[in-house]
């Protein structure tokens, strides 16, 4: 590379080695999911629903990623934990405070109640960890604010064991334990439930960003801070917003995590974050769509390489894959799947 | 006897030297003659004991062992500013490589090695099967092998941002491990790593021509903390001497002009890909020894101990202790080190017994961790012992910043007038 | 700066550090020099022998108790994680029994102390705490033997440093490694890799898992008569020992193995690794592991998918799973199948004797029946320890020698475990070998019915 660009415009950039590398695995991704069909339609079929289900969460908690990214350049290590921080609260409201353990329209009912406040809490939550952890360095250098996340990682993790305990904590749920046969294929209904539940949520967090000011301010604050404050946009108040709906996609999804889990343990949020974030990469960090597509597709072939199907090659690699998968999206296409290919570097 | 004299022989010797041929000031070279005296005489001090107590010889030993591992990362993430969150990898890299050559592990990789007896100079029965080579020929194999692997992982993130290099190398940093845990099987039968059954026992270190010396035994017997300590504190020193001459040459400086603003860098014609990988490399070469040395220590290699809470506890020293500065790192390492094995138990007993309470104080080790690394952020960045390269670039900042002040302030009286 | 100065104030300074120096050295000296002699002499001794007059070895010497002194017997157990109330259990019941026994082992007076093998991050046994309790143990001195550990990896770290104590072998009998390798032959290398001192100087007081694995495959096949079989284990030592030897023996008894994997404990869920063993029709899942990695959520995806236990897929798991709370207390776990490597609490009670009386006083003085059947063999080990201290001089190589001698039987009358036992001189091994199978119901794991082995 001789040449130094004058400007820092997005340019069109020649088809390269690396570019025609990232096709080639996407396709052979591709190929791996049709080969995994072949091998066991009826699995294909149980393991997808599955996959999808996770997905949605890995959706939610992606765009909690992807936000935050798009409005101040950190990646949050903290997120997952913060899920994490949302399943315990769910699981001590639901169960111990209100006793809720079998699945009924009463335990529901409780159910949305505390949802809605664990939402709430953990976006509150967010914002205060933003407040006191990450505005004093928003102008520093990158290494701050990304070791001062891992810092509040290790934090929220503690705080998990303290309330949850180091072992896994076994939960009751009261999400519906049957499941619906359609042909040959049984489909859980807890999985369903929690598709439909999250729906609405992302459809709310996009009419949040698209339609109201609020939102429309929050783009401007992604898109250049400096422009925004010139136009009189409250930007601390704008990147607080931001961690409030990132942290109530948190909440729900940690809600969510226990009670299709019925689980909770204080190292979820690592790996669930690590995935989350895998998920934003592939759909392209800041892209709120291109998160909830990742998401999804990163869940399916989790849930894929789980059950072994095809070439997959089972759950004992499944950090190899999902890793891999991250590693090579950052290399080779760090705009995503979607994004365009963008020059990150001299 | 002989250890006082030892003691006050190394100090002032050690003064000496570093007075007249390192030209640090008589200040300086006390001190650090001071330390290294102190270093030296630490196991036989009245406060340390074998077991127990607030310093046990184990702790010290691991330490020493932690030290090593944060100089490496200092190299990475101090000099070059790299945020290297997968350095358990080496770590894992170089533990490996103690166990493969220093253990009968061998016999296990294939049917067809069932009788494979390889000695070289090592201390181990010679009935034991397996490959054994002399530990210090191990060290060095870990150590290369190790920056190989540094290369590896490194070049991947020679274009990417900080944030995309701290993923990218948390993710070798997961990768590796769960490779190396499912290695027992492989597609021809052959078993690389003994998977999650872990290696071992491994064999003692022989001392060789060292043993000549009073006090050092012909082998280290595994309830030997002094000698280990010795040992591994020579490397750290050797260590410590390879960091400040690379930091004070040309590898250094380029180091540091990357860390400050790489664009800038490469137009002053610093090879940019090359720079970093070595910055890898170097940092690698202590992951790898240090971890050959602390499969000695714990006599078995079980992949379940390399977990990315590693490569947070290094992170963390040589941030606590300033990053960029060789004693900082040592320091940090030392602090955080203690702290973890026996300072949170020795606290929380204390505590527990003056208030009469229960409380499992070693349940707050993360979030003490968490704390200490959110805190040195926001308050003291540049930690205890702040590099003397960024104080020097702190210094000139303010100056430029007073400067530009002044003539802002002459530009406005002049455009008044 | 004026050299002559510097050279001056240079001078000054050294004399006041060394002074300081010399000082703090000598002080520790001093008191090091005593204790020297008394810890590993690494400095004089070639290892594995010392040249201490008097044939006592030299870190016995000046705190080896007479006749009449007294001795430590250390436990070594996992108490952070899933193990936590099996492992106070166990510590409860050796404190027990030295408590009815008023603390004596023959001339001897016994107080124990107790490690912990395990850390709060891991949730359970670590291997550099398991290696620092080894070396812990060697450098105590009051200590004489060591009771544990609970998993059979973390004794295979420690079993070789304590082999090699320069004043031993120091003692360990375990009431809980199932993992044959330690005695005997098992992977290549096995056992004696962990002996390098060519003297023997573990024991343990349960059957091994070759034994296990088999009966649970015996059992699967002669009562449960299953036919397909998935094989799951927690990629550990245990784990994967006890999930070989009922494979290897499942194969024997015509049982299909159509699936052998391992599972990952830091998984949320396990509904897809089972899903896709649901296309293979099998009619039993077998367990091999220890409950301290996610084994809950396994039983409950198990189930989840693979139907309630009582239906067509029979769940089997070993003794990794035994003595859980939370475990018994799973809705999905009821109806699951768990061997052990000895016998139940209520068993012993059935039997009568010993075994019933120690059961009864247990539960009279900690008010709830032991969290875990290993609680009682661990007071038996420590039972066994004790009457090797007895007939010992008190020292640790005394006591070792005294364990493996092949001369002391724990009577039938006075064993808490109900029955006479002894330890095989040549490999460390128990003489009598009982392997229970128990049904989890209505949350009490209930014993079903001994199996024959051996």
């Amino acid at each position: 590379m001789a040449t130094v660009p004058l400007t820092l415009e997005r340019r069109r950039i020649k088809v390269t080695p690396f570019q025609i590398l990232s096709y080639v695995v996407l396709g052979i991704a591709a190929l791996a999911v049709v080969v995994a069909f072949i091998d066991g339609p009826t699995t294909f079929m149980q393991v997808l629903v599955i996959g999808l289900s996770n997905g949605a969460l890995y959706a939610l908690i992606a765009l909690g990623y992807t936000m935050v990214y798009g409005i101040i350049e950190l990646i949050n290590f903290a997120h997952g934990d913060l899920v994490m921080i949302g399943s315990v609260a769910a699981a001590i409201l639901l169960e111990e405070r209100l006793g809720q353990t079998t699945s009924s329209p009463e335990g529901w009912f409780w159910l949305a109640v505390v949802g809605v406040i664990v939402m709430g809490l953990c976006g509150l939550f967010n914002a205060t960890i933003e407040k006191l952890a990450y505005r004093r360095l928003r102008n520093a250098p990158k290494l701050a604010p990304l070791i001062t996340a891992v810092g509040v990682s290790f934090i929220l993790q503690n705080i998990g064991i303290l309330t949850n305990g180091s072992a896994p904590h076994s939960r009751s749920s009261v999400l519906p334990q049957g499941s619906i046969t359609i042909g040959s294929i049984e489909i859980r209904i807890k999985y369903i439930v929690v598709i439909a539940v999250t729906i609405p949520l992302l459809l709310l967090m996009t009419w949040i960003v698209q339609k109201t000011r609020v939102g429309k301010a929050m783009r401007a604050t992604a898109q250049d801070r400096d422009a925004s404050q010139l136009m009189g946009i409250n930007v601390d108040k704008m990147i607080s917003y931001v961690f409030i709906l990132g942290g109530a996609l948190a909440g729900a999804a940690g809600t969510m995590f226990v009670q299709v889990n019925s689980q909770t343990r204080y190292d979820a949020g690592f790996r669930l974050g690590l995935i989350a974030f895998t998920a934003a990469v592939l759909g392209g960090v800041g892209n709120l769509l291109g998160a909830v597509i990742g998401g999804v597709l990163i869940g399916v072939i989790q849930s894929l390489n789980d059950s072994g199907l095809g070439w997959f090659p089972g759950q004992k690699w499944t950090q190899t894959v999902l890793f891999g998968i991250l590693i090579m999206m950052i290399i080779f296409r760090p705009g995503g799947i979607f994004g365009k290919h963008q020059q990150e570097k001299v | 006897m002989m250890v006082t004299l030892t003691t006050i022989f190394i100090f002032v010797v050690g003064s000496a030297a570093l007075y007249q041929f390192a030209h640090l000031s008589s200040k300086k070279a006390l001190i650090a003659g001071a330390c290294l005296a102190f270093a030296f005489a630490l196991p036989h001090l009245w406060f340390t004991r074998e077991t127990d107590g607030y310093l046990p010889l184990f702790t010290i030993v691991l330490c020493a062992v932690y030290a090593l591992f944060a100089l490496g990362l200092n190299i990475v993430v101090g000099f070059a500013g790299l945020l290297d969150l997968g350095y358990v990898a080496f770590f894992l890299v170089g533990a490996y490589v103690g166990a493969w050559f220093m253990s009968d592990f061998a016999v296990n990789v294939s049917s067809g090695w069932r009788n494979v007896n390889f000695h070289f100079f090592d201390a181990a029965s010679h009935k034991i099967p397996g490959i054994h080579l002399s530990f210090w020929l191990v060290i060095v194999l870990a150590g290369g092998i190790a920056a190989i692997a540094g290369v590896v992982i490194g070049a991947p993130t020679l274009r990417l941002k900080s944030d995309y290099l701290a993923l990218v190398t948390l993710g070798f940093g997961e990768i590796l491990p769960e490779v190396f845990r499912n290695s027992d099987n492989l597609p021809t039968g052959l078993n690389v790593t003994n998977g999650t059954k872990g290696i071992g026992p491994v064999d003692r270190v022989g001392m060789g021509f060292l043993a000549a010396i009073p006090g050092i035994p012909k082998t280290i017997v595994s309830s030997d903390y002094r000698t280990k300590y010795y040992v591994i504190l020579a490397f750290c020193g050797m260590f410590v001497w390879v960091s400040i001459k690379l930091r004070d040459g040309r590898l250094g400086r380029a180091w540091m002009a990357i860390r400050e603003d790489e664009l800038a860098a490469s137009l002053m014609g610093v090879p940019l890909m090359r720079t970093k990988l070595w910055s890898y490399a170097v940092g690698a070469v202590a992951g790898g020894v240090g971890g050959a040395f602390y499969a000695t220590i714990v006599g078995t290699v079980n992949v379940d101990t390399f977990t990315f809470a590693f490569s947070i506890i290094v992170l963390c020293a040589v941030i606590l202790g300033g990053m960029g500065n060789v004693w900082g790192a040592i320091l940090g390492a030392v602090v955080i080190t203690w702290f973890n094995y026996t300072g949170l138990v020795w606290i929380g007993t204390k505590v527990n017994n003056a208030l009469d309470t229960n409380f499992n104080f070693v349940n707050l080790q993360f979030g003490l961790f968490g704390m200490v690394l959110v805190l040195m952020m926001l308050f003291r960045p540049d930690g205890f012992i702040p590099a003397a390269r960024s104080k020097q670039v702190k210094q000139a900042e303010q100056e430029l910043a007073i400067l530009q002040e002044e003539e802002i302030n002459e530009e406005i009286a002049e455009a008044h007038a | 700066m004026p050299t002559k100065g510097r050279t001056m104030r240079f001078k000054k300074a050294s004399a006041l550090c060394i002074a300081l120096a010399t000082v703090a050295v000598a002080c520790g000296d001093d008191n090091n020099s005593s204790s020297g002699a008394t810890n590993a002499p690494a400095a004089t001794a070639a290892p594995g022998g010392t040249t201490a007059p008097g044939g006592t070895t030299a870190s016995g010497g000046t705190s080896a108790p007479a006749a009449g002194g007294s001795v430590v017997i250390a436990t070594d157990l996992p108490l952070q994680g899933a193990s936590h109330d099996a492992s106070t259990d166990t510590n409860n019941a050796v404190a027990l029994l030295l408590e009815q026994t008023g603390g004596k082992a023959g001339n001897f007076t016994v107080t124990m102390k107790t490690y912990d093998d395990s850390t709060a991050a891991k949730g359970g046994w670590d291997d550099a705490t398991c290696a620092k309790n080894a070396n812990d143990h060697v450098a105590n001195t009051a200590e004489v033997a060591v009771m544990g550990t609970y998993n059979s990896g973390c004794a295979k770290i420690e079993v070789p440093v304590l082999n090699q104590d320069p004043s031993g072998p120091m003692l360990m009998v375990s009431h809980a490694n199932t993992n044959p390798g330690l005695t005997k032959a098992w992977d290549p290398g096995e056992p004696d890799k962990y002996y390098p001192s060519g003297t023997r100087n573990y024991a343990r007081i349960i059957a091994t898992d070759d034994f296990q694995g088999q009966a649970d495959a015996q059992f699967a096949k002669q009562d449960l008569k299953v036919t397909k079989c998935v094989v799951l284990n927690d990629a550990q030592t245990y784990g994967v020992g006890v999930a070989t030897a009922f494979k290897d023996e499942a194969k024997k008894q015509g049982i299909e193995i159509v699936a052998d994997e391992a599972w990952d404990a830091k998984q949320p869920n396990y509904t897809a690794l089972f899903e896709g063993f649901k296309s293979l029709n099998p009619d039993c899942v077998f367990l091999g592991g220890i409950n301290d990695n996610n084994g809950e959520q396994l039983i409950r995806d198990k189930v989840a998918v693979l139907g309630a236990n009582d239906g067509a897929v029979k769940l089997i798991a070993p003794d990794g799973f035994t003595g859980y709370p939370t475990v018994q207390k799973l809705a999905e776990a009821q109806g699951m199948y768990i061997s052990f490597a000895g016998l139940p609490a209520s068993e012993l009670i059935k039997a009568g004797g010993a075994g019933a009386k120690f059961v009864t006083d247990f539960k009279a003085k900690y008010g709830h029946d032991p969290a875990s059947a290993y609680a009682i063999y661990g007071a038996a080990a420590a039972q066994y320890i004790m009457a090797a201290i007895a007939a010992s001089d008190g020292t640790r190589k005394g006591v070792r020698d005294a364990a493996f001698s092949g001369k002391i039987t724990i009577p039938a009358d006075q064993s808490i475990i109900g029955k006479e036992f002894s330890i095989d001189a040549k490999s460390g091994d128990v003489s009598v070998r009982d392997m229970s199978i128990q049904l989890l119901k209505d949350n009490v794991e209930t014993f079903l019915k001994p199996w024959p082995v051996g």
